[in-house]
């Protein structure tokens, strides 16, 4: 008898909404999501950087990167649209336009335009790496003083 | 909600006055405050909306206790704390926008309702005394949340962001910025009126909470908790199981609190660790209150009217203050001294008003 709660109806409903909330929550994590892509104009190997490179990922305002500099992007999600404008050798100006998908994990991404300019059919992972943010010197203990005192709420409130 | 039918007997002005006197006291307030403080209308009707919209559903989540008659669930601070350990959670994985609050409002969902639960079956262990021993609850349960917070996160909860973890590795910071997701519901649907931003998603989030409140009243749990909270023994004889609609209507307060509390904190933009839920159980009720509500009687529309008061003397008391005294901070002790002194008027006003009925029944009788 104990173990028939299976067998009712409403067992199974509530079931089905607890996965149906734990699928909600997954898809809300993937999609929302932020990852800082590091766009990268330095020397990549063999490939110089370039003078001026346009930097747009999902039509966003271009952000220009110059010779040995280096700038961010914030995005949300992991399926996105990079497209990079630059001149070439022969002063034509050239657009490369890619999918990019960030693994879900990765907090920053270091994206090397050289390298991306020169093989701009190249696999994602050659141009698009996971980096390691320095971690934070601490050198005060500034926020760890720990305020309990509940009365500390009444000016915020 | 109970005693909304008595609202059609005629009742004499004195016992009208005696009945409103907190939202009377409120309104006078308010009148003599606001030409003092030397706001403009377009300036506090900005901030009356931003309050609205940020208070609205944690004190929407207080009626159904009341309904159950447990009056003023002091123990919605666990929902809060729920809310609050949620929000750090989903700050830490860098996840933001309304994704975040939804992401947050799921994880704080099984917290919250086994938080709920221990409170529910406590306070069925102190009937009668239902609003005393959730106050002391939820100082217990404050002390488990700093356990959790100060030392379990980071050591125990994997924490990996610099940003939120204490600079000796666990713990987390006294402040955790919310910038990702500030405002985020907020300004979902941007509306200007008279220079005054609308929180409109957030008011339709409420708008849905009170349709939400009002569906539930007509359900069979809804009848059950209004039976319960008439009269517990003649619930019980009905063959209600009254401990176990006491409980999960303490449970669903506490969910709903939880959810009004990541609400309010998307609406500030920053989470004082250690204290923004301490006080939010005391604000909530005695805006409540303040609406003219009791301990047994609580609706929608004293909701609206108490935030909209209490809420327009905690704008303008700090001003006030300054101007008359050249002193703010007095404003600021004349907030929380009100405050505690509307529930204290309040909780006194009930009993006086308690005896008065039971004094008459016997007379009758």
């Amino acid at each position: 008898m104990v173990l028939d709660f299976y067998k009712k109806r409403s067992f199974w409903i509530r079931v089905a909404v607890i996965a149906l909330l734990i699928a909600l929550g997954v898809w809300m994590f993937f999609i929302g999501k932020q990852h800082t892509i590091l766009l990268d104009n330095n020397r990549s190997g063999d490939y110089r950087p370039l003078d001026e490179v346009a930097v747009s990922i999902d039509g966003s305002e271009p952000l220009d990167i110059w010779s040995r500099m280096r700038d961010q992007m914030i995005v949300t999600g992991q399926g996105h649209t990079l497209t990079v404008t630059y001149v070439d050798d022969n002063w034509q100006e050239q657009t490369i336009t890619r999918e990019l998908d960030i693994p879900v994990g990765e907090v920053y991404m270091l994206l090397s335009l050289p390298y991306l300019i020169n093989n701009p059919d190249s696999p994602q992972e050659e141009w698009l790496t996971h980096f390691e943010s320095q971690a934070v010197a601490v050198t005060s203990d500034e926020g760890s003083d720990i305020v309990t005192d509940e009365t500390a709420a009444f000016s915020s409130f | 909600m109970r005693g909304e039918s008595s609202m059609n007997v005629k009742k004499s002005p004195k016992e009208l006055l005696i009945n409103n006197l907190v939202p009377i006291l409120f309104i006078l307030i308010c009148a003599f405050g606001i030409p003092l403080s030397g706001y403009s209308g377009s300036y506090l009707l900005n901030e009356i909306l931003s309050r609205l919209g940020r208070n609205s559903f944690l004190v929407l989540s207080l009626l159904i206790p009341v309904m159950a008659g447990m009056g003023m669930n002091f123990g919605m601070t666990l929902g809060a704390m729920a809310g609050q350990i949620a929000l750090i959670l989903v700050t830490d994985w860098n996840v933001v926008g309304i994704p975040a609050m939804v992401l947050a409002a799921l994880i704080s969902m099984p917290v919250s309702v086994f938080l709920g639960w221990l409170c529910g079956n406590i306070l069925n262990r102190a009937k009668g005394r239902e609003m005393v021993t959730g106050y002391i609850i939820s100082f217990f349960m404050n002390g488990v949340y700093q356990l959790v917070v100060l030392y379990m996160m980071g050591s125990i909860i994997p924490i990996s962001s610099s940003a939120l973890v204490l600079p000796r590795g666990y713990g987390i910071r006294n402040t955790v910025n919310l910038e990702g997701m500030r405002k985020s519901l907020d300004n979902l649907i941007p509306l200007n009126i008279f220079g005054a931003s609308v929180p409109v998603a957030t008011f339709i989030l409420v708008a849905i909470f009170c349709l939400i409140i009002i569906w539930f009243r007509r359900t069979k749990l809804g009848q059950d908790m209004r039976a319960v909270g008439q009269d517990m023994e003649v619930a019980r004889q009905a063959g209600i199981k009254v401990e176990r609609t006491r409980v999960l209507s303490i449970i669903i307060s506490t969910v709903f609190a939880g959810f009004g509390m990541i609400i309010y904190l998307q609406n500030i933009g920053t989470l004082n660790t250690y204290n923004s839920h301490s006080q939010i159980g005391m604000f909530s009720i005695a805006a409540l209150l303040v609406g003219g509500a009791s301990v047994d009687k609580a609706n929608i529309r004293n909701v609206f009217i108490g935030i909209i008061l209490f809420h327009l003397m905690f704008t303008i008391a700090p001003t006030v203050g300054r101007n008359l005294i050249g002193e703010a901070q007095l404003g600021e002790y004349f907030r929380v001294f009100v405050s505690y002194g509307v529930i204290t008027l309040a909780l006194v006003l009930y009993e006086v008003r308690k005896r008065r009925e039971q004094r008459k029944a016997l007379e009758e009788a």
